[in-house]
């Protein structure tokens, strides 16, 4: 990683876990990483493989029948610290942009008025017109009318929502946003805009953790991806790195994937538990397994930023 | 929000016949209550004064197309020779008073406990539903029997007996919403941006909540119409002497023994407990309709 960047949001050996009535079901197990400032970071994965759980957990988000373990830091606090998690103190710092907008707006309330507590909550002792130059200010970033702040939740559609979404985000002047699918519920044309603002929102000062499960659309917004498989890391680093030299083979799939190039099935049907046993998450579904893929990798690092865990590499 | 409502509400009575005639009947309530409350024909006679005056009078039949004993007195004289119209005009106010008492109090009571119960930690939320729990399984009428029994009868002792048996209905309503609420993205992302309780509930629990309780309290009005005369009704019943409150259902129970000979004692406020009932449940139906397009599907054929 980026060592002369100072990171924003670290994870050191972090875990996260949901209790269950027999044991602790863990869906991020053992993640380390670490998000520079000022850059946008994509977590990929597949459903199921902890990459919304993580994101929660950056946003302080977790249920509280979570079990943690390790540490993570956001912007230089220790949220989380073994089993112990204060996510008060990152209030503010951490904000969201949700994956369905149209569940993201209060459906009582016009956008004005949302729009105005947001901006209330950030800065006191507004008058009106300043509150409405700053309100304009922040809907000019996502290129929207006034006239949106006059009409309810309802009357928007999906992608002006998300972009309604967006500037609300940004005039809460977050350190950290964290976008949880942001792209799904949208249409080609109105993902690539939302992908291009999102992009713009660096240069606010503001660090984006997108978490997505689209590794085209992470090639295009970010500059470091993670991609997490079973609850694990099993790729890390900038996107050039590894979308020219894929070195896991999960991530070789998920490209091939994307680019639909899949023709066969290369997996036999797994279950849920099998990825919490002993050795490598990917075992069942990779191509080349062997011998020491009865023990889980770790990451090691081919290059400052780029890092994989597989076997295969550096042996 | 005002706007709203005067929308919302010109909007129902120029579509819902129901919610039109429902409106028109309550409003004649209103009226009634009015009239009882400034210029009633026979003041002391509707607030149940007996003089040797009205003793004299006692039991005149009331007008009717064929007969009609006496023009002052259109709907009779009860038993104690007071005026029936006067009586049922004083009443009319104390009814409505009665119902709309009830029905704020519990919502007030039920919908804040509702939402505490909704949005709070798991100890504060598994024990606010207990408490609502065992409210809603205690039958009305049995506290409002205890209650007659250590605060005598009156008005404040039904209307709180009713109260404290009406709020969980709306404390649970409220607290469904807030459980599904509280999961959706808008609260979340206040959270998460800082917002304070107060802040979440003031502004963006309690309107989520206020319009579908509403509308349920609406609908229910016409019930805790018919629930307060039985009570009162059993009250009045009971009563060894005659009733001085013009209470619609207490002059119905204690006229109830004087049946055969001078019927119209229970007759005539009885017909006009029906028509406030009626008119309160057809104004709920009639807003309950309009808020669910299935229902004015189902039911537009015919009304």
């Amino acid at each position: 990683m980026d060592l002369s960047n100072e990171g924003i949001v670290k994870a050191k050996m972090l875990s996260i876990g949901y209790e269950t009535d027999e044991d602790i079901l863990w869906a991020v197990k053992d993640v380390s990483l670490e998000v520079p400032k000022n850059s946008i970071f994509c977590i990929v994965g597949e459903s199921g493989s902890g990459k919304t759980t993580l994101g929660n957990a950056i946003s302080g988000l977790l249920p509280p029948y979570t079990v943690t373990r390790g540490h993570l830091i956001v912007d230089n606090i220790l949220v989380v610290d073994n089993n112990k998690s204060n996510f008060k103190v990152i209030r503010g710092a951490v904000v969201r942009i949700p994956q369905n907008p149209s569940s993201a707006l209060n459906p009582y309330l016009r956008i004005g008025a949302i729009f105005e507590d947001v901006v209330k909550s950030r800065t006191r002792n507004l008058t009106k017109a300043e509150l409405r130059e700053t309100i304009s200010k922040y809907l000019s970033t996502v290129q929207l009318d006034e006239e949106v702040l006059n009409l309810y939740p309802y009357q928007l559609s999906g992608g002006m929502a998300q972009r309604v979404a967006i500037a609300m985000a940004l005039a809460a002047r977050p350190k950290v946003i964290v976008a949880d699918e942001p792209t799904s519920n949208l249409d080609a044309y109105l993902r690539s805009l939302v992908g291009n603002m999102l992009r713009g929102l660096v240069k606010f000062g503001i660090t984006v953790i997108i978490i997505t499960h689209d590794i085209v659309f992470a090639s295009h917004v970010c500059n470091y991806i993670t991609v997490m498989y079973g609850g694990r890391v099993v790729e890390v680093g900038g996107v050039e790195e590894v979308f020219a030299n894929p070195l896991h083979p999960y991530t070789v799939g998920l490209i091939e994937a994307a680019l639909l190039k899949k023709t066969t099935v290369n997996s036999t049907k797994i279950n849920a538990t099998e990825y919490y046993g002993a050795g490598c998450v990917y075992k069942h579904k990779c191509p080349h397994r062997s011998e020491p893929c009865r023990v889980m990798p770790p990451l090691k690092h081919v290059s400052k930023t780029h890092g994989v865990a597989c076997w295969r590499v550096g042996a | 929000m005002n706007r709203q409502v005067t929308s919302m509400l010109s909007k129902l009575l120029r579509k819902s016949l129901k919610f039109r005639l429902g409106f028109a009947i309550t409003l004649a309530m209103v009226l009634m209550g009015i009239i009882g409350l400034v210029t009633p024909p026979y003041r002391d006679e509707g607030w149940g004064l007996v003089t040797p005056g009205t003793l004299a009078k006692q039991g005149l039949p009331p007008c009717l197309p064929l007969s009609c004993p006496t023009p002052l007195h259109p709907f009779g004289t009860d038993e104690m020779g007071r005026d029936l119209l006067s009586r049922i005009l004083v009443g009319a106010h104390i009814a409505l008073i009665q119902v709309s008492s009830v029905l704020l109090l519990s919502l007030f009571i039920g919908i804040f406990l509702g939402i505490l119960a909704g949005y709070s930690n798991r100890v504060i939320e598994k024990l606010l539903s207990y408490l609502t729990e065992l409210f809603m399984i205690v039958p009305s009428f049995i506290v409002a029997a205890a209650f007659v029994v250590i605060f005598g009868r009156g008005m404040l002792t039904v209307v709180m007996a009713l109260v404290l048996t009406w709020w969980p209905w709306y404390a649970r309503t409220a607290y469904t919403i807030v459980r599904g609420l509280r999961e959706l993205d808008f609260i979340v992302l206040c959270e998460v941006m800082g917002g304070s309780k107060a802040y979440i509930i003031f502004r963006h629990l309690l309107p989520n909540t206020l319009s579908t309780i509403l509308v349920q309290a609406i609908g229910d009005s016409g019930s805790i119409v018919i629930e307060m005369a039985s009570i009162n009704f059993l009250i009045g019943s009971a009563s060894l002497q005659s009733i001085d409150m013009p209470e619609w259902g207490m002059i119905m129970g204690y006229g109830l023994r004087y049946i055969r000979t001078f019927w119209w004692i229970v007759i005539y406020p009885g017909i006009f407990l029906l028509l406030l009932a009626l008119g309160l449940i057809l104004m709920g139906d009639g807003l309950s309709e309009y808020m669910s397009p299935v229902l004015r599907r189902r039911w537009g054929t015919w009304i």
